[in-house]
């Protein structure tokens, strides 16, 4: 037995996946490895291959960006990643032994379990292990159909949290609990942002914005880019915070050099991102839950990290005008992700609340006024087998950049 | 698989993409595609004093597989608009209209404008999702642009995205916009 028994969690296999794999284990050496619980887990093993496999991957860069990941791949190369290790399929003992030598390497010492006694993967089921090819088909054994859609939903709503918090549903109808939905941008990195993006352009130079590290951000709407000189984890941490006078906003001189290490991005993205971070599922002081919202534009969600739920919010916004409330009890989603969204829209101007509230939803999309047709429209279990198939794809912008 | 084959299916969820030529509907759709995608192209004799034939893109296909035998085809129209009689046919019973617009086309807006008028019909009766495509081409134009030509065209709030034709994920965000204005109610 080895000295060290790396944990392992395996993702996105259902029950006679995991069998195989375990017993598949069994024989890589004894205590080389042993599966482990997500949150516990020395390294991840992820078949990127298949729909749930690059969403699980980015899941798993997003919850922890210090993990290894050992990936297995019919087109390996494609992942420089220092951390991510790859093997060609099919998966054979020698290269999969290899692989848990570099994650070791990768590892801090104090990281692995030092676990010597443990059992051995499929050591339970050591009658059957001579039986097994050295090699495994991971296609064959990853999980599908409504347990799929159930494991993506799953992630969704983990990774949600960095999105848009962890708020409860409060009680609407409670005075005392809507304080708790409200938040001022103003107050926040969010806030002073767009007040230095208004700055530079009157100035028609960039702004910059210190903290007490020196410059974390540079932004110069002239070219739509911001430059940021923080990983995205400290951004958000930033960001999630009041500023409470830390954050001081300054003209970035022409023949100043951008900081070592400064990362351009999309103006947009990042405004929409600090939005998202500062909201954490709440509303911006004023919105009011009983007027209608008019989505004025679409964001441009194939270039902005996706919330929860963002479309069908957007697709109830667009066919008609429903107010925050509505929103909620239309879709049944939590109130966070709805207030979340509408934060980040109404941060780019997407957005804006009808200043009578309406009695009733006002249909504007064609679609939605034509009773005939929605008649017509395919069963609902179409549409949950399509948005399912369409969750999978989602996963190269969940992770912050 | 022929595709008069793929053609043949009655009653089968389909999705349409349109736009000109150029736009990326064939690349589109083999992003998005679980199986190769399939076109078809046919030599049509040009006009009055033109003896080569050339050859026209008829139609491009795709599929995605969406479990319990369930298939979602993907139907990319002739861009070329001498084949437009066919644009009415594929439609038929079509959930909705992907529509990819080329924003390096110095007349994209004019693009925009035809290919809405032409599916008129079909998208006042179903949905429709406009994906801007190599926007880093340049071309002057920005997406709130084609948002503000799609309100004067009296078509409303409509996705419009910038889309990389050859990245799945962008396509599949335009699939579920379309989707998600047709029935937001329905969830994964």
């Amino acid at each position: 037995m080895t000295a060290t028994t790396l944990r392992l969690c395996h993702s996105g296999m259902d029950n006679r996946a995991l069998y195989a794999f375990e017993i598949f284990l069994s024989r890589v050496g004894p205590g080389a490895c042993r599966i482990a619980e997500e949150d516990a887990a020395d390294v991840a093993f992820i078949d990127v291959d298949n729909d749930l496999g690059p969403y699980l991957l980015a899941g798993h860069r997003m919850l922890y960006p210090h993990r290894p990941l050992i990936v297995t791949t019919q087109a390996p190369g494609q992942r420089p990643d220092p951390l991510t290790v790859e093997i060609t399929k099919p998966v054979g003992l020698a290269a999969f032994s290899a692989a848990l030598e570099k994650v070791r390497s990768l590892l801090p010492p104090a990281d692995t379990a030092t676990t010597l006694g443990l059992p051995d993967a499929g050591d339970e089921r050591g009658g059957t292990v001579d039986s097994i090819p050295d090699e495994i088909a991971l296609d064959t054994l990853s999980g599908a159909g409504p347990d799929e859609v159930a494991l993506l939903r799953r992630f969704e709503a983990r990774m949600a949290t960095l999105h848009v918090g962890s708020l409860p549903d409060a009680d609407l109808d409670n005075p005392a609990a809507l304080a708790g939905i409200y938040y001022d941008p103003a107050s926040f990195l969010q806030g002073l942002v767009a007040r230095a993006i208004t700055h530079a352009r009157e100035i028609g130079r960039p702004v910059r914005i210190d903290d007490a590290r020196g410059t974390a951000l540079i932004l110069d709407p002239r070219n739509g880019q911001a430059w940021t000189t923080r990983s995205p984890n400290a951004l958000r941490a930033l960001a999630q915070l009041p500023t409470r006078g830390t954050l001081a906003m300054a003209r970035q001189e022409a023949d100043t050099p951008l900081p070592e290490g400064a990362v351009a991005r999309p103006l947009d993205g990042l405004e929409w991102e600090l939005a998202l971070w500062a909201s954490r599922g709440r509303l911006p002081r004023g919105t009011g839950l009983e007027h209608p919202i008019r989505l004025k534009s679409w964001p441009n969600l194939t270039r902005l990290a996706v919330p929860p739920e963002a479309m069908r919010i957007a697709g109830l916004w667009s066919r008609g005008e429903l107010s925050l409330r509505e929103t909620v009890a239309s879709l049944g989603a939590p109130q966070r992700y709805v207030f979340a969204f509408y934060s980040a829209c109404a941060a780019l101007g997407h957005v804006e609340q009808v200043v009578a509230p309406a009695p009733a939803a006002t249909p504007r999309s064609p679609a939605a006024g034509n009773a005939g047709v929605q008649a017509a429209l395919p069963t609902r279990g179409l549409f949950k087998r399509v948005f399912g198939k369409l969750l999978g794809t989602r996963p190269d912008k969940l992770a912050p950049d | 698989m022929h595709l008069t084959d793929a053609l043949a299916p009655v009653g089968h969820h389909k999705l349409i993409f349109g736009g000109p030529v150029g736009a990326g509907k064939t690349t589109a759709i083999g992003a998005a595609s679980d199986i190769p995608p399939l076109r078809a192209e046919a030599p049509i004799l040009g006009g009055p004093g033109q003896s080569k034939p050339f050859t026209g893109a008829v139609l491009d296909y795709g599929a995605m597989t969406l479990g319990d035998g369930c298939t979602l085809h993907l139907y990319g129209t002739p861009g070329r608009e001498r084949f437009d009689f066919m644009w009415e046919l594929l439609t038929e019973d079509a959930l909705a209209l992907i529509l990819l617009i080329d924003n390096s086309r110095p007349d994209a807006l004019d693009q925009l404008h035809f290919h809405l008028g032409a599916f008129s019909r079909f998208i006042r009766d179903t949905a429709l999702s406009v994906g801007i495509t190599h926007c880093d081409l340049g071309g002057g134009l920005t997406l709130d642009d084609y948002q503000a030509e799609l309100e004067r065209a009296g078509f409303g709030c409509v996705p419009v995205f910038a889309v990389d034709p050859r990245c799945r994920r962008d396509v599949c965000l335009l699939i579920e916009a379309a989707l998600s204005v047709l029935a937001p109610v329905a969830r994964a």
